[in-house]
């Protein structure tokens, strides 16, 4: 059941109006029919390992009482690191065990490539990589005393299972989300109407530009080998165009259910693309992940490496990134995506704290020329780095950056497709515009009549009905 | 809540509003068809005896005029360039639905490609997305695209969004895609480089694992439903300037499993092998399509075709 298809919409209306009318029985039974629907949620994706999840979280839930029990410290700490031993080996052997098993058989055969036969491929479950760091979060925030371990298995089961983030986040922390999951909701008619106008936009960006994108940066990448230099440039923007829709779509549409539930999550999206550093761009992209990475990765490493000084800050910050890298999957392409981007990160480090300051976003209507220069120059080196996402392999990527060196660079791309560029542009013009607010449709405090507010609605509606594209386009960050 | 309610009510009403010109424009863009034989179908006016299907070769390779010449019944194409057997298929469905059942089915076979998967052959969206007013084209096009049909019952605009361009761009046939009035397409000149084009006389190898499931399954269909109506089928091997591969004969014939005959054309008449009768090396031109569609012709006169037409109240 997609976000974007019309059982969803159906699933999603239901479940939101029995959630509020068992709301004057209180939290608890909302929480049932949350856990119920997210339950039925999960199971329609993939039953097989319904199970499995389950199985996960009481093991989670179980560390969580004994940190809160009157265990000795010993005691708790063994079991702490069985938790977390057993969260990252089930996303090992999922994730990344069949990687290993290949890189051992072939250096042990002495060859880089060559035939995959007979190795190991499992089913991944899906979520996996998001609901496993919930979960390690839960661990490492009862261990350090941020929160009070859940009391109540159903509802831990419900933060885990919770159906609008399961399947790719926000991975949001559950000291932030079981305190309100606990709490009584009451229903928040501004709250909700913001999640309806949060779900549209992600819509307009999942399947109005993402999906309409796919097809082009199919074909391109497809035929990298023989493309012009020139096309593959368009390929790498709009495959990073193409990514940011379908994720930052996909998080809109989840955070956007979630406020129907009275149940804000984190944002994961503030307009990376508007970002005039490489460290700004990851304090705005997938925001959730890398809040994560910085506070179980980079901080303790930092801590543990503070007397090395700088060389101690780039170590933190190549492992925080391979680790970024590696948690996309289990290939090549992202070791070396991490690899790149610390690599990015590394005169940042060098010139001084990996700090804000340089992420001063201009307040005018129209940015300056030396902001525009920073934004583009940012924008290029991601769209660029980005490729090792979407390439299937190595040797596919480097043929890509070849063919991107090459002097057809200079040529027309014999790929251009201009309705998704227009549309494109539309899209930037409204974040740009929306730019200091959560997300573009915020309008709340907007000057615009209700009657123009509405008219945009609508307007964006039937684009989304209209220039939706035909067939099944999962998002993207479901493989993660 | 009521208060969300009744906003999420009034956004409703809103967006209905909008959707009305859609909903005019279901029932307009039919009309802009230049190619109107999907929706003679569709409206039960087509009443021919003889129905030639196929894609592009049964659409320039045979004249059903020529074919009605000769038999004295009816005859009527509907084959479509381009099209899988998937669409042809849906066509029979459609055709076999309406009250006038055709006695004799031509499905003029892509030897030898008729059963695998080629990117040039499709099923023709393109071809049904304008007549989706029609709940059978709809239903099909919701199944094969994915979509929602019942939010395409409920929004116009989801339901024409293919095809609602149309209404203000209608399509042109171009000098390729011209019908005629007896439901074929054929072709009065020859494509460029046929000067040099020869006969190839020799045996070709014919790969049953390269088929594609769908396309057998839409064939085995095919070929199911002529024997439930009682109707005749007739798989024509249509000239292409080679020999037509004997194991594709035989393994169409075989997946009949007894439903069809074969029908292969005279393979000693030596005009076929002249390239003054084709349009490109698969399809005859008018000239030669004439010659094919008499033979044809000759041949339908020497079957015994059942004994009446039924028609269903």
């Amino acid at each position: 059941m997609e976000f974007t298809s019309i059982p969803f919409a159906v699933f999603l209306f239901g479940v939101f109006i029995i959630h509020w009318v068992v709301a004057r029985w209180g939290a608890w039974a909302q929480n049932m029919v949350l856990l119920a629907a997210s339950a039925v949620f999960y199971g329609l994706a993939d039953l097989r390992f319904l199970g499995l999840l389950v199985a996960s979280a009481a093991i989670t839930f179980a560390v969580g009482q004994a940190q809160g029990s009157t265990l000795g410290d010993r005691g708790k700490a063994v079991l702490y690191w069985i938790g977390i031993a057993a969260s990252l080996g089930m996303l090992c052997y999922f994730k990344y065990l069949g990687f290993f098993y290949e890189g051992v058989v072939r250096l042990l055969h002495g060859t880089g490539s060559g035939p995959t036969e007979g190795m190991l491929h499992f089913a991944l479950p899906l979520g996996i990589s998001f609901f496993t760091f919930s979960m390690l979060g839960y661990m490492i925030a009862v261990r350090n005393g941020q929160m009070e371990p859940c009391r109540d298995p159903l509802h831990f089961l419900t933060y885990v299972l919770y159906f609008p983030k399961i399947m790719a986040g926000p991975i949001e922390p559950a000291q932030r989300f079981l305190p309100r999951l606990t709490a009584g909701r009451t229903f928040d008619t501004a709250l909700a109407t913001d999640g309806l106008r949060r779900i549209l936009w992600g819509l307009v960006a999942k399947v109005v530009i993402a999906d309409n994108a796919s097809g082009f940066v199919d074909i391109i990448f497809r035929d990298a080998a023989t493309a012009s230099g020139s096309t593959l440039l368009v390929g790498a923007l709009l495959y990073f165009a193409q990514i940011y829709c379908d994720f930052s779509g996909y998080s809109n549409i989840a955070i956007g259910t979630s406020q129907l539930f009275g149940l804000p999550l984190m944002t994961n999206f503030a307009t990376p693309w508007f970002a005039t550093s490489t460290s700004g761009f990851w304090r705005r992209w997938h925001i959730s992940l890398t809040t994560w990475m910085m506070d179980h990765v980079f901080t303790p490493l930092s801590f543990l490496l503070r007397e090395k000084g700088k060389w101690g800050t780039l170590i933190a910050i190549s492992t925080t990134f391979m680790a970024v890298g590696i948690w996309h999957g289990a290939a090549w392409t992202f070791v070396v995506f991490g690899l790149l981007q610390s690599i990015f990160f590394i005169p940042l480090a060098l010139k001084g704290p990996v700090g804000r300051a340089s992420e001063e976003a201009e307040r005018g209507w129209w940015p300056g020329v030396p902001h525009v220069s920073r934004m583009l120059g940012v924008f290029l080196l991601m769209a660029l780095s980005f490729i090792l996402l979407r390439a299937e392999d190595l040797p596919q990527a480097i043929t890509y950056y070849r063919g991107l060196c090459s002097l057809s660079l200079f040529s027309l791309p014999s790929v251009f497709p201009t309705t998704v560029v227009l549309l494109l542009a539309g899209f930037v013009l409204a974040e740009w515009l929306q730019r200091h607010r959560a997300h573009a449709l915020e309008m709340e405090q907007s000057r615009l009549p209700v009657a123009a507010r509405w008219g945009i609605y609508a307007l964006l509606f039937y684009l989304v009905v209209l220039l939706s594209s035909s067939g099944n386009y999962q998002f993207i960050y479901f493989q993660y | 809540m009521r208060r969300f309610l009744q906003r999420v009510a009034l956004f409703g009403v809103l967006i209905a509003v909008i959707d009305l010109p859609f909903r005019w424009a279901i029932y307009q863009l039919p009309g802009k068809e230049y190619d109107v034989r999907l929706r003679r179908v569709l409206n039960d006016s087509l009443d021919a005896d003889i129905v030639v299907f196929g894609s592009s070769r049964g659409a320039r390779n045979v004249i059903p005029e020529r074919l009605t010449a000769i038999t004295g019944r009816s005859a009527y194409g509907l084959a479509y360039p381009g099209a899988s057997i998937e669409w042809q298929e849906f066509l029979l469905r459609q055709v076999l639905l309406g009250t006038h059942t055709p006695r004799t089915v031509l499905l003029v076979v892509d030897d030898p490609a008729e059963l695998i998967a080629m990117p040039t052959v499709d099923f023709r969206l393109d071809r049904a997305y304008p007549l989706v007013a029609y709940p059978e084209v709809n239903a099909e096009v919701c199944a094969r695209t994915g979509r929602s049909e019942a939010f395409s019952r409920i929004l116009a605009a989801y339901r024409v969004k293919d095809s609602v361009g149309n209404l203000w761009s209608p399509p042109k046939p171009d000098r390729y895609d011209t019908v005629n009035a007896d439901g074929s397409m054929t072709i009065a000149w020859r494509a460029e480089g046929m000067d040099t084009a020869h006969f190839q006389d020799k045996h070709r190898a014919y790969d049953a694992e390269r088929e594609s499931v769908t396309l057998r399954d839409a064939y085995q269909r095919f070929v199911t439903a002529c024997a439930q109506h009682h109707v005749q089928l007739v798989l024509v091997h249509a000239p292409d300037l080679r020999r037509p591969s004997e194991p594709f004969v035989a393994r169409m014939l075989e997946l009949a499993a007894g439903h069809a005959t074969e029908y292969r054309y005279d393979t000693t008449d030596r005009r076929y092998r002249e390239a003054r009768y084709y349009f490109d090396r698969l399809h005859l031109n008018s000239e030669g399509a004439g010659i094919f569609s008499e033979e044809l012709g000759h041949y339908l006169t020497t079957l015994s075709p059942p004994a009446s037409r039924r028609r269903v109240p």
